[in-house]
C-alpha cells in the first residue's frame, strides 16, 4: 500500500550556545502511522518537537510538510498547517469552559454584535467532543471540574479541531507524555483514539519514556541519544523489546579505568544513613537502604521510577508521608535542606545553574555558601580567610579560573560543577547526594570529577549517585539498587572485578 | 538574543554603579541649584535640619534594604513608624524613658509580624505588608485618639537629646542614625546570616538546596525592617516633639526610594546598605530645598512621585531571569 | 503485540492525590458564599438593628462604590497584576468634576458632559499608567503607587486647599433621587456589574484575561495579544476609577482628594476574599460581588456594633491576610517573594 507522505524532515541542526541539541535529524512522517519517539532526557526529542510545532527555529536543515516549505513562526502557524502538539503540561485554562478552552484563540465564527455566542460555540464543541467519541464530556463544563482523563481528552479535541479544520490533507499530531496521569483504562481509551485518528489518514508522533507504552501503540519506533537519531525500526515483535530499545538509548562503551575502579574500596561497617519504609505518596514506596561509610550507591531507574523524588526527600527538599530516616542511629525529621546539612546531608542538584550556584557571586562566595563557619574569624564573616581557602580548592581540584573573585555565572558546566564539588567538600558533609553529576560537562572534566567522587568516598564519605548514565552507574559505585514505579526492585552488588552487566539490571528497570 | 543579553548583563553590572552615581550626581547638582536660588541653603542651621530630616529616612532605608534584598517588599515601615512616634509620645507619659525600649520591642514584634505572615503563612510580601500597614496605621489612631497633639512639658526631658548637637552642625539624632547604619551594614556584610539574604535575592532556590535557612534570613530582613521603621518613628516624636498620628504614611513608599536610589536592585540579590545613605540624602535635600526656596508641599508630592517612578525605572530589571513581571 | 498494559500502586496513589486536590479547590470556591452567609447570620444576633429591611437597603447603598471600583481591579487582579493608583486618581476625578459643574469656586458649568469628560481623563491617566507597566515592563504595584502619589498632589493643587462645593442641581438629583426606589447611585453600581458579567463571559477579552492570568506563557502560545489585553484592562479600570470618582463627587457635594482614600483597600479585600485569586486566571466578578458584600457587611456591622471607626482599616487588614493565607497554595520548598 502506498504511504503518504505528510512531514518530512532532513538534516535538521538545532544549535544552543555551549549546546548540539540536534545534530542532522532526517525523519519522514507518514499517514496513518504511530511513529514511537524515546530517547533519555536531553536526548533531543523535545527540541525537535518544539521546532515541528513552530516553539523554535532549526538552525539548518529542511522541513517540509505537505510537500511544501515548512517554516512555522509559533505554534499558531504550525495548526494552520496541519501539525498540532498536546504539550506535556496541560495547557487548558481551567477556568474556561471546554468549549472555550477548544476554541481559544479562533473565537471569530462565533462572534455575532462583537459578542461570542456561546451557544453556538457549545454547539460546535458538542460536535467536536461527538467526533472524538467523548460525547460524555460537556461542552459547557468548566475544565477544573473535570478529572485528568478527560482534560487530556479535550486537550487532544482541541488540537485535532485547530489542526483539522484546516489541513484536510491529513495532520500530525504531537502527543509528549499523555499517559503520565492516566490510569490503566483511560490509557486504553487514549491508545483507541490515536489508532481512529490515524486510520483516517493522520500520523501520530508518540513522545514517552515509558517503553512498554510505545512499543504497544506504535508502528515505527525512532531512538534518540546525544542529540542524533541513533536507530529507526518497525515496531515487530522479533525485532523489538525493551533491552534493545534501552540498549539503544544509553548503551555506550568505555573502559574500565573510565570510572577509576582501580580505586573503589570497600565500604566500613558502619551504616551512616538508614531508610526504613520510606515513602512519598505518588511518588514512591516502601524504600529501605542501608548506607554505609565510604560507601557509593547508584540508583538506577527511568524517568517515573521514583529516584529523584527520593533523593529530594533525603536531602530535605520534600517531605516523605511515611517511614523514617535514621541518622547515626537516630530517627530524624528534615523539614528543610539546612536541617538536612546539620545532620551531615548535603545534596548536588541536576540543575546546577538553578540550584548548584549562586550565578551572581563569586567563585569564592559561593564555596562557602555551604558552610560559613569555615571563614568567620572572631564571629565575622573574613573575606580574606575565605578568598584563601578557595584559592586552596582551586588549585586542589583544578578549576579554571582566572582568580576566586570570578563571578560563576560564565564558567563553562565543569568548572562550575567543579566549583559545586568545592563547596560541597568546604561542607563537612558527610552523606552525599550526586545528582547528575557529569551532566553538561565536558569529557575531560568528567574524568576529573570522578577521580574527585573517588576522593570523597575514600576520606570516608558516603554518596548516592544518580548516575547520567546507567554506566556511569554501575561504575562508579559499590552496589547498585534498582527502582521501578516507586518501588526497589532489585539491589546488585558492584565489586570492581565483577560489575554486573547493563542488560541485567535493565531487566528490573522495566 | 546572546549578544542584547550579554550587553545588559555588563550594564547590569554597572547598573548598581549608574544609579549610585545618578543619585550622587544629583546631590551635588540640586544642592548647588538650591544654593544659588537660597544661599540660606548651605547654612549651618539648614545642615542641622538636614541631617535632621534625613536621619529617619535613613532609618527607613536601610532596614527596607534588607527586604529589598531578598526580592520582597515591605510596604508598612511608614505606618510602622507612625504607630512607634505614637507610641512612644503616649508612653513617656506614662513609664518615662522605659518607653523607648517598649517601642524598640514593639519595632520588633512588628516586623517578626510580617515575618511570620509572609515567611510561614507564604502570603506574597506586597499584600502581606499592605495589610499590615492598615493595621499599624488604624493602631497609631487609636493611640493617639486620631488627633495630632504636641508633647506635654513633664516630658519634654526626656526627648530633649534631640536638639543636641556637635559643632552647631551635626544633630545627635544623626550620629545615632548612622551608627545603627553602620550595625546594619556590618550584619548584611559579614554574618552568614547577612550574606543568606543577599543569596535568597540572587537564587532563592540555590539558596535552599545549599542548605542555608532561607526561613531565618527571611524573618531577619523583616524584623531588621520593623525595628528601623520604629527607630524611624522614635525620631519623628523626637524631632517633632509632638504625636502626629499620620506623620509616617507619605514615608512608605520614600523608604524604598531611598534605598532604591542607594543601588539596591528592587529585585533583589544586589545593592549595598550603606549606599541607602545616599539615596536617603537625595531625598532629604530636595525636600529640604524645596521647603528653603518656598515650594509648595502639594508639588512636593508630585515630585516625589515622579521621582519615585525615575527610581523604579532606572532600577528595572530589562535582563530579568525570564520571570513575568506582573 | 498485545503486552499489558498496568499502572503502579504508585501510579494509583498519585492519580487519587490529585482527585482529592481538585475535590478541595471545589469546596474553596464556595466558600465565600458559605462565609457571607454565616456572617450574615452571626451579625443578625449579635448586632442591633442589623437585621432589617432599612438596614439591608442601607448595605445595597452602601456597597455601591467600592463594588464599582472592586469589578474595576478585578480584572486587573484576574490578570495577575495590582494596581493602587485609584486613591490619587479616583480623588482627582472627584476633585477635578466639581470644579467643573457648577460650583462655589469657579464660573465653569459642563454639567452632565462634565461626566464623560472626566471619565475620559481617568482612563487616559490609567492607559498611560498602564502602558508603563505594560511597555517599560515595571511591576504594575510600583508605578500605580507613583502615578497616586502624583494624582494625589494633582488633586490637592486643583483646588488649593478649600474643596470646590457642588452646586449642580444634577448632582443633587443624582445624591438624593431614586429610581424605582433603588438610589441613582446604586444602580450606576447595578449596571456597572451586568457590563462587567457580559465582559468576563460573552467577550474574548473576557477569556484571555483568564488565560494570561492563568498562564501567560500558554496564553502567547495560543496567540492571544498578550499587551492589547493588559491594555484594554487598564482602560477598563480607568473608567471605573472615573465613575467612581464622580460618585464619591455626588455623594460628598464636594471635590475633595479624600474621595480617593479608602477606595483601595477595601476593593482589594472584596477581590480577595472574593475568591479571586491575587496570582491571576481564577475567580471573576461574581466572586468579586460577593467579596464586595462580605466587605461592606463587616463594616456595616462595626459600625452598629460601635467600633471605632480607625478598627475599621485593621479588621479589614487582618481579613486580606486571612483570606491570602487560606488561598495561597502553601509547600515548603515554593518560591514566594
Amino acid at each position: 500500500m502506498e504511504r503518504k507522505l505528510l512531514m518530512s524532515m532532513k538534516n535538521i541542526v538545532k544549535q544552543y550556545p555551549g549546546t548540539l541539541a540536534l545534530n542532522d535529524i532526517s525523519m519522514d512522517i507518514y499517514a496513518g502511522e504511530v511513529l514511537g519517539l524515546i530517547g533519555e532526557n536531553g536526548a533531543g526529542k523535545s527540541t525537535l518537537m518544539k521546532i515541528m510545532i513552530g516553539a523554535e527555529t532549526a538552525t539548518s536543515g529542511e522541513l517540509r510538510m505537505h510537500g511544501k516549505n515548512y517554516a512555522p513562526k509559533n505554534p499558531i502557524e504550525a495548526n494552520a498547517l496541519g501539525v498540532g502538539m498536546v504539550f506535556q503540561e496541560q495547557s487548558l485554562i481551567l477556568n474556561l469552559s471546554v468549549a472555550q478552552n477548544i476554541f481559544i484563540g479562533r473565537e471569530k465564527r462565533f462572534i455575532r454584535h462583537g459578542f461570542v455566542d456561546r451557544k453556538a460555540m457549545n454547539e460546535a464543541a458538542a460536535k467536536v467532543l461527538a467526533e472524538m467519541e467523548i460525547p460524555q464530556i460537556k461542552a459547557s463544563t468548566r475544565v477544573n471540574r473535570l478529572d485528568f482523563a478527560s482534560r487530556q481528552m479535550v486537550e487532544i479535541a482541541k488540537v485535532f479541531d485547530a489542526v483539522n479544520g484546516e489541513a484536510k490533507e491529513g495532520s500530525v499530531i504531537l502527543l509528549d507524555e499523555p499517559t503520565s496521569v492516566l490510569n490503566a483504562e483511560e490509557i486504553r481509551q487514549l491508545f483507541k483514539h490515536v489508532r481512529r485518528l490515524c486510520a483516517a489518514g493522520n500520523a501520530v508522533i508518540f513522545v514517552s519514556h515509558k517503553l512498554d507504552e510505545v512499543m504497544e501503540i506504535a508502528d515505527r519506533i525512532c531512538v534518540f541519544k546525544d542529540g542524533c537519531l541513533v536507530r529507526e525500526m518497525e515496531n515487530r515483535a522479533e525485532e523489538v523489546n525493551e533491552a534493545v530499545l534501552y540498549e539503544a538509548m544509553v548503551g555506550r562503551t568505555a573502559s574500565n579505568e573510565y570510572y577509576q575502579l582501580g580505586r573503589q574500596r570497600m565500604p566500613e561497617e558502619t551504616v551512616v544513613l538508614e531508610l526504613k519504609n520510606l515513602s512519598k505518596r505518588g511518588f514512591f514506596a516502601d524504600v529501605s537502604l542501608q548506607l554505609h561509610r565510604g560507601e557509593i550507591i547508584g540508583i538506577c531507574g527511568v524517568i517515573g521510577s521514583g529516584k529523584e523524588e527520593l533523593c529530594a526527600v533525603i536531602s530535605g527538599d520534600e517531605d516523605p508521608t511515611s517511614g523514617e530516616i535514621v541518622i547515626g542511629g537516630k530517627v530524624c525529621k528534615l523539614p528543610s535542606p539546612h536541617s538536612a546539612l546539620r545532620q551531615g546531608i548535603l545534596s548536588v542538584p541536576r540543575e546546577r545553574r538553578a540550584g548548584g550556584i549562586i550565578s551572581d557571586f563569586s567563585a569564592y562566595e559561593n564555596i562557602y555558601m555551604s558552610n560559613y563557619d569555615k571563614v568567620k574569624k572572631n564571629g565575622v564573616i573574613s573575606p580574606k580567610l575565605a578568598r584563601e581557602q578557595a584559592e586552596e580548592y582551586r588549585k586542589e581540584l583544578d578549576i579554571k579560573l582566572p582568580n576566586v573573585d570570578q563571578k560563576v555565572g560564565n564558567l563553562s558546566g565543569g568548572n562550575a560543577q567543579k566549583v559545586v564539588f568545592a563547596r560541597v567538600l568546604a561542607s563537612d558533609a558527610e552523606v552525599l547526594l550526586l545528582d547528575h553529576p557529569t551532566r553538561g560537562v565536558d569529557v575531560g572534566a568528567k574524568a576529573e570529577i570522578y577521580s574527585i567522587i573517588r576522593d570523597i568516598a575514600n576520606q570516608g564519605k558516603s554518596l548516592i549517585v544518580l548516575g547520567d548514565t546507567l554506566e556511569e552507574s554501575i561504575g562508579l559505585s559499590n552496589r547498585v539498587v534498582v527502582m521501578k514505579d516507586g518501588e526497589v526492585t532489585r539491589i546488585f552488588d558492584a565489586p570492581p572485578e565483577k560489575k554486573p552487566e547493563q542488560v541485567d539490571i535493565v531487566k528490573y528497570m522495566m | 538574543m546572546q549578544k542584547e543579553n550579554s550587553m545588559w548583563s555588563k550594564l547590569a553590572f554597572n547598573r548598581e554603579t549608574m544609579i549610585k552615581l545618578f543619585s550622587l550626581v544629583s546631590v551635588i547638582v540640586i544642592s548647588c541649584v538650591f544654593c544659588v536660588m537660597s544661599p540660606a541653603f548651605l547654612s549651618r542651621r539648614n545642615l542641622l535640619n538636614i541631617l535632621k530630616d534625613l536621619s529617619p529616612v535613613l532609618m527607613l532605608a536601610c532596614g527596607e534594604a534588607f527586604v529589598l534584598m531578598l526580592g520582597s517588599i515591605d510596604l508598612s515601615t511608614g505606618c510602622i513608624a507612625s504607630c512607634a512616634a505614637v507610641m512612644l509620645t503616649v508612653l513617656l507619659g506614662k513609664i518615662g524613658p522605659a518607653a523607648y525600649l517598649v517601642v524598640l520591642g514593639y519595632g520588633v514584634f512588628a516586623g517578626l509580624f510580617n515575618g511570620v505572615a509572609h515567611t510561614y503563612l507564604q502570603i506574597p510580601s506586597f499584600i502581606a505588608t499592605l495589610s499590615t500597614q492598615a493595621i499599624w496605621q488604624s493602631c497609631a489612631y487609636l493611640l493617639s485618639g486620631g488627633q495630632p497633639l504636641a508633647m506635654l512639658p513633664d516630658i519634654w526631658p526626656y526627648v530633649n537629646w534631640g536638639k543636641a548637637s556637635f559643632f552647631e552642625c551635626v544633630p545627635l539624632l544623626f550620629v545615632v542614625a548612622f551608627l545603627v547604619l553602620l550595625a546594619y551594614t556590618v550584619i548584611s556584610k559579614y554574618t552568614g546570616i547577612g550574606k543568606t539574604v543577599f543569596a535568597v535575592g540572587s537564587n532563592e532556590r540555590a539558596t535552599w538546596l545549599m542548605g542555608q535557612n532561607v526561613r531565618l534570613a527571611k524573618m531577619l530582613a523583616f524584623l531588621m525592617s520593623g525595628l528601623g521603621a520604629a527607630i524611624a518613628g522614635i525620631f519623628f516624636a523626637v524631632k517633632l516633639k509632638s504625636r502626629i498620628p499620620t506623620v509616617g504614611v507619605q514615608y512608605n513608599m520614600l523608604g524604598i526610594a531611598a534605598a532604591v536610589l542607594g543601588g539596591v536592585q528592587m529585585t533583589g540579590g544586589r545593592g549595598s546598605v550603606f549606599m541607602t545613605l545616599l539615596g536617603a540624602l537625595l531625598i532629604t535635600i530636595i525636600q529640604n530645598g524645596m521647603n528653603v526656596i518656598g515650594v509648595d508641599g502639594l508639588w512636593q508630592q508630585i515630585i516625589f512621585g515622579a521621582l519615585m517612578l525615575a527610581a523604579i525605572f532606572m532600577n528595572s530589571d530589562k535582563d530579568h531571569k525570564g520571570l513575568v513581571v506582573k | 503485540m498485545d503486552k499489558q498494559v498496568h499502572t503502579s500502586r504508585v501510579g494509583e496513589e498519585f492519580a487519587q492525590e490529585m482527585k482529592k486536590q481538585s475535590q478541595k479547590e471545589r469546596f474553596m470556591s464556595l466558600a465565600p458564599l458559605i462565609i457571607l452567609l454565616v456572617l450574615i447570620v452571626i451579625f443578625s444576633v449579635t448586632a442591633q438593628g442589623f437585621f432589617s429591611i432599612n438596614n439591608f437597603y442601607n448595605l445595597l447603598n452602601q456597597a455601591a462604590i467600592p463594588l464599582v471600583m472592586s469589578l474595576g481591579l478585578t480584572f486587573v487582579i484576574l490578570m495577575g497584576s495590582t494596581d493602587l493608583s485609584a486613591e490619587g486618581l479616583g480623588g482627582f476625578i472627584g476633585s477635578v468634576v466639581a470644579l467643573m459643574v457648577l460650583n462655589s469656586k469657579n464660573d465653569m458649568n459642563l454639567g452632565a458632559f462634565a461626566i464623560p469628560l472626566v471619565v475620559l481623563i481617568s482612563i487616559g491617566v490609567s492607559m498611560l499608567s498602564g502602558l508603563l507597566h505594560i511597555k517599560g515592563k515595571l511591576p504594575s504595584f510600583m508605578v500605580s503607587y507613583g502615578v497616586s502619589s502624583i494624582m494625589s498632589g494633582f488633586a490637592v493643587l486643583s483646588y488649593r486647599g478649600v474643596p470646590a462645593r457642588i452646586r449642580d442641581p444634577l448632582f443633587t438629583v443624582m445624591a438624593q433621587g431614586n429610581f424605582l426606589g433603588i438610589p441613582y447611585l446604586t444602580w450606576i453600581a447595578i449596571v456597572t456589574f451586568v457590563i462587567a458579567y457580559i465582559l468576563q463571559n460573552r467577550t474574548r477579552f473576557g477569556s484571555y484575561v483568564m488565560a494570561i492570568g492563568d498562564n501567560e506563557a500558554i496564553a502567547k502560545n495560543i496567540g492571544i495579544n498578550i499587551e492589547w489585553t493588559k491594555f484594554k484592562v487598564f482602560v477598563w479600570l480607568g473608567l471605573c476609577i472615573g465613575i467612581v470618582g464622580v460618585m464619591g463627587a455626588v455623594r460628598v457635594g464636594q471635590g475633595d482628594v479624600g474621595i480617593g482614600s479608602d477606595l483601595v483597600f477595601p476593593a482589594i479585600t472584596s477581590v480577595v476574599v472574593g475568591g479571586t485569586s491575587l496570582s491571576g486566571g481564577k475567580g471573576g466578578v461574581v466572586h468579586t460581588l460577593i467579596g464586595a458584600f462580605i466587605v461592606t457587611v463587616i463594616n456595616n456591622a462595626l459600625v452598629l456594633l460601635g467600633v471605632s471607626p480607625y478598627i475599621q482599616q485593621a479588621v479589614q487588614g487582618l481579613i486580606i491576610l486571612g483570606a491570602v493565607a487560606l488561598s495561597v497554595p502553601h509547600g515548603k520548598n515554593l518560591i514566594v517573594k
